[in-house]
């Protein structure tokens, strides 16, 4: 289920923070795209935010859009959230104009990173989003206050971070938008509420075709997650991809030979070598292989120990990106 | 834990969506709950609740059939809108006026309230990003505020009337009501008048401030400045330009129907057009220097200067048959017209050293911060010799 594409610029191999990368093969049907981001550009006086941002969003898919901080992350999602009006350009939902659209918007749910709530408690905010929104579902809410452990009577402004941000999850999620846009979203949650909410997300895009489009800054938070990554940089898209795709496309192994084998001696063999780092007997290789061809490969030279291990994003990110001469830890928090 | 899957998607959805003007207007009304009520009170307490404190006999002692000394001065006997010669008494007039200046007070506190949310980020996030539009904030704001204010006037009249009526003294209330109706329609264009500025400022404070130094600034500019005419154009723009000191007027002004009407439309195109100008990055503004404020900036130093001029000049020795011309006064209106750029622009948040921004193209000069504020305060003493001269000429 291919859902994100980049529009195909003049000089796609050639990275650029105006310009985005295109990947033919995952090329979608323009109809599929929830989200279109036209030569998108947002400017705060002579601040670029963002530049001539070109993307595609497909539906039921969860998208996470990384870079440090100032990279354009947010300025992007307030684009997609109807809240800021582009500079130049165009953020299409279902090919309509977002900004003061209250047909795209009515689709769209934007949790920001400082959630506020215009009255004291959740049940009288659940009654004001219900009354805004018609696909409003009262027995997810009620679900939802059971995952999250919070009170409908609970004061929201003496609740903690973590739990303002449980209750503006609770209240965007049981709205049931078919586009959710998240800045930050698992910033004050502890490891039990983030998997909670990871799973309520997941079986809301499973089942209903939610589009989740969340905004950070760390990539372990988005990694077990997201089906496609983009990566913001001073106001330009670097990098869009599927995620599997991705890791597919790299192999990490720990390896320890019985004699000494060099570099050099297994890329003879076959093997597309990206690192190999020894650290004492063992070694460390990533490579561009797949995982079967790996193993065919080394285990020719009967190694004591082959171990293939998960690849973390960030290292895919490192190693896509170096190849594209770009600095990851600039470009990451 | 196990998340089940929700498979009556049918059931328990939301309620029936109302129009978003509809749902803007009334939430928003019923956000003012609270301030309407207290202002009610306020209202009452210097209306009707002051009458019954000073009872029937005092009242009637006030009141008075003659045309009130106040008509003379404006050359012509007040009319109601249709134009009609009508003899205010005089004994509504303290009530009277006690009332506007809170119906002022109404207008900034309740449009505060009302307009808060455009000045920072989390509510901003929140409302545009609502499936309503800028219209729908708009009007629902502006319809909330006159809708809250017209439920103050007319609990505040009905419970005058019943006094007035209570005490068998109806016949003083119908051209009293025509008073009443001319100072709402001046909260009115007050309104109006007081979205546009919260439309365009940064910061709530601003807002504020702005407000209420332009309604002290215009009738100051006209008290002190003993050569401008009683009846002149530049006076008369000078009033457009702070509705709410104008309405303390409208006891006695004659002014008709059309007249309000014609502000009432100005002022809420203006604000209207302002508000669906406003961009959504104003919220959260660390400071209120916008752009245009640079434009209003000169009637602070013109009134600084004006009444610094006029407080040296009283220490002349030897005064100029022009005041203008004297080197005291001319020194006054400098100081004065600095001190109130200076004090304009620290309310605003401006800074007096150098901010360097991305734009700052490399080796280009640029004034001194200080610098500009004194060509500014030269700007103000520019206007006020050039208004002083023209109202000479007409």
């Amino acid at each position: 289920m291919e859902k994100i594409q980049t529009v195909e610029k003049q000089n796609s191999e050639q990275l650029n923070p105006s310009v985005t990368m295109s990947d033919s093969s995952s090329l979608a049907n323009e109809q599929d795209a929830v989200i279109v981001a036209d030569d998108l550009s947002k400017h705060f006086g002579t601040t670029k935010a963002l530049d001539k941002v070109n993307c595609k969003i497909g539906g039921a898919s969860i998208f996470g859009l990384i870079g440090s901080n100032g990279a354009g992350k947010s300025t992007f999602l307030r684009l997609t959230a109807g809240v800021y009006r582009p500079t130049e350009g165009a953020m299409l939902y279902r090919g309509q104009v977002i900004f003061d659209n209250p047909n795209a918007k009515r689709e769209i749910i934007f949790v920001a990173d400082q959630p506020y709530f215009h009255f004291e408690n959740l049940r009288k905010m659940s009654a004001l989003y219900r009354s805004l929104y018609e696909t409003w579902d009262q027995d997810l809410y009620q679900e939802l206050i059971r995952i999250f452990p919070i009170r409908e009577d609970q004061r929201l402004d003496l609740l903690s971070k973590g739990m303002h941000r449980q209750a503006a999850l609770i209240l965007a999620i049981a709205a049931k938008p078919r586009l959710l846009l998240m800045d930050e979203a698992f910033d004050g949650l502890d490891p039990v509420m983030r998997q909670n909410l990871k799973r309520v997300l997941a079986r809301q895009v499973a089942d209903d075709g939610m589009t989740t489009l969340i905004a950070s800054q760390n990539l372990r938070e988005l990694e077990d997650f997201c089906d496609h990554v983009g990566l913001l940089h001073e106001g330009g898209l670097l990098f869009v991809e599927e995620l599997d795709k991705l890791r597919l496309g790299l192999v990490k192994a720990q390896v320890a030979f019985r004699e000494n084998v060099t570099a050099e001696q297994l890329r003879a063999m076959g093997l597309e070598i990206l690192r190999f780092s020894a650290r004492g007997s063992l070694v460390e290789i990533l490579t561009r292989n797949t995982e079967e061809e790996l193993r065919t490969i080394l285990n020719q030279v009967n190694p004591l120990l082959l171990d293939v291990l998960p690849l973390t994003l960030e290292e895919v990110f490192i190693y896509e990106l170096s190849c594209k001469s770009y600095i990851v830890s600039e470009l990451l928090a | 834990m196990v998340l089940q899957k929700q498979s009556d998607h049918g059931k328990n959805r939301a309620l029936p969506r109302k129009s978003g003007l509809w749902w803007t207007f009334t939430r928003l009304l019923l956000d003012l709950r609270s301030l309407i009520a207290i202002f009610i009170f306020l209202f009452l307490l210097v209306m009707p609740i002051a009458m019954l404190i000073l009872g029937r006999d005092v009242f009637t002692a006030m009141a008075n059939w003659q045309d009130s000394p106040q008509y003379a001065e404006y050359g012509s006997a007040p009319t109601n809108i249709f134009g009609y010669s009508v003899h205010v008494n005089e004994a509504f007039l303290p009530f009277h006026l006690i009332m506007v200046a809170l119906s002022s007070v109404a207008v900034i506190t309740l449009g505060g309230s009302l307009f808060r949310p455009l000045y920072r980020r989390d509510t901003v996030d929140f409302e545009w990003s609502l499936p309503l539009t800028k219209n729908h904030w708009f009007l629902g704001r502006a319809l909330a505020l006159i809708a809250g204010l017209s439920i103050i006037y007319l609990v505040n009249i009905v419970a005058t009337s019943g006094i007035i009526y209570a005490w068998k003294l109806q016949d003083l209330l119908p051209d009293y009501l025509f008073a009443y109706l001319k100072a709402y329609l001046s909260t009115i264009v007050f309104t109006g008048f007081s979205i546009a500025i919260f439309s365009l400022c940064g910061r709530l404070f601003d807002a504020i401030v702005i407000n209420v130094a332009l309604h002290h600034v215009m009738p100051f500019i006209q008290l002190i400045s003993g050569s401008m005419p009683e009846k002149s154009l530049l006076r008369e723009i000078m009033w457009f330009l702070a509705p709410a000191a104008d309405s303390f007027r409208t006891i006695v002004a004659d002014k008709s129907f059309l007249h309000y009407a014609v502000l009432i439309v100005f002022w809420f195109v203006l604000s209207w057009f302002c508000a669906m100008k406003r961009q959504a990055e104003w919220g959260g503004r660390k400071t209120g220097t916008m752009r245009w404020f640079v434009g209003i900036q000169p009637i602070f130093s013109l009134t600084g200067g004006m009444l610094g001029g006029e407080i040296f000049d009283m220490f002349d020795p030897s005064p100029m048959p022009w005041k203008l011309l004297s080197p005291m006064f001319f020194l006054g209106a400098l100081l004065g017209a600095f001190l109130a750029q200076l004090v304009s622009s620290a309310v605003t948040g401006k800074t007096l050293h150098r901010v360097p921004s991305d734009s700052d193209e490399a080796g280009k000069a640029k004034l001194h911060p200080i610098l500009r504020e004194w060509l500014w305060s030269l700007l103000g003493i520019a206007l006020l010799y050039a208004l002083t001269l023209f109202n000479r000429i007409v």
